[in-house]
């Protein structure tokens, strides 16, 4: 039984470029959440949605330009890590997603996932109008 | 006394390590006495019994009398709550990523 989020995705686009969008703050915002992260080891930063209420607590574990990026992801109920792999290979950037600590278990666990469920809605709608 | 087949709520019934293991015993067989359970463990049978009461309490374990021995049987139905849960996160990321990819593709 996998606790884990695995997830795999392609892009044609150079490995800085999807490293720059990983790591810099202004784009990392334009497709995740508004935040200010910045690819240094125990930086400490955060991802804020106020439409959804929602913030998140993180801290660069990992940095390991332009193959690996890992920090912790603390909210909306969940302590878990999502770690971001690169690799590049003939003209394709191999992107790979981990989040992991599902399996931790506390009372906030339970509740999460229907703040999540909520923030999913969230998301259809806010998708369907970009 | 309503929902009797779960009492416990289904993360606490897989919190546990002893627990998981027991699952993942259980998963690739038919049933199996707390004897051969107990043999994968470290500890000693009622410890391993109090650990299956609770995944009963879960409802993810069922057991049956035969004799003087009771038989464990998975009942993996309830683990889909969980995999729901856990697919809002891979539709997240998803989502997520399909914005990027029209980032990368618009510059």
């Amino acid at each position: 039984m996998s606790l884990t989020v695995l997830q795999d995705f392609n892009f044609k686009s150079p490995i800085e470029k999807v490293w720059l969008a990983l790591t810099d703050a202004n784009t990392l915002g334009k497709w995740v959440m508004a935040n200010d992260i910045k690819p240094v080891v125990g930086h400490k930063f955060q991802f804020r949605n106020e439409q959804w209420n929602l913030i998140i607590d993180s801290e660069v574990l990992e940095v390991e330009e332009p193959h690996k990026l890992s920090y912790t992801w603390v909210g909306g109920g969940i302590n878990t890590t999502v770690t971001w792999t690169l690799k590049h290979e003939d003209g394709t950037t191999h992107l790979h997603l981990e989040q992991t600590g599902f399996e931790k278990e506390d009372q906030a666990f339970n509740g999460a996932k229907y703040g999540w469920a909520k923030m999913g809605e969230e998301l259809n709608n806010v998708l369907e109008v970009l | 006394m309503n929902e009797k087949n779960q009492e416990r709520d289904i993360y606490v019934g897989i919190a546990d390590p002893t627990r998981r293991k027991l699952l993942r015993l259980l998963a690739d067989v038919e049933e199996l006495p707390l004897n051969e359970l107990t043999v994968h463990f470290e500890m000693g049978r009622t410890a391993v019994s109090k650990h299956l009461a609770i995944l009963k309490e879960a409802g993810l374990v069922i057991s049956r009398k035969v004799g003087r021995e009771t038989r464990y049987r998975l009942n993996a139905a309830p683990l889909r709550e969980i995999e729901d849960w856990v697919s809002f996160y891979k539709k997240f990321w998803s989502e997520r990523i399909s914005l990027l990819n029209q980032i990368l593709e618009e510059e």
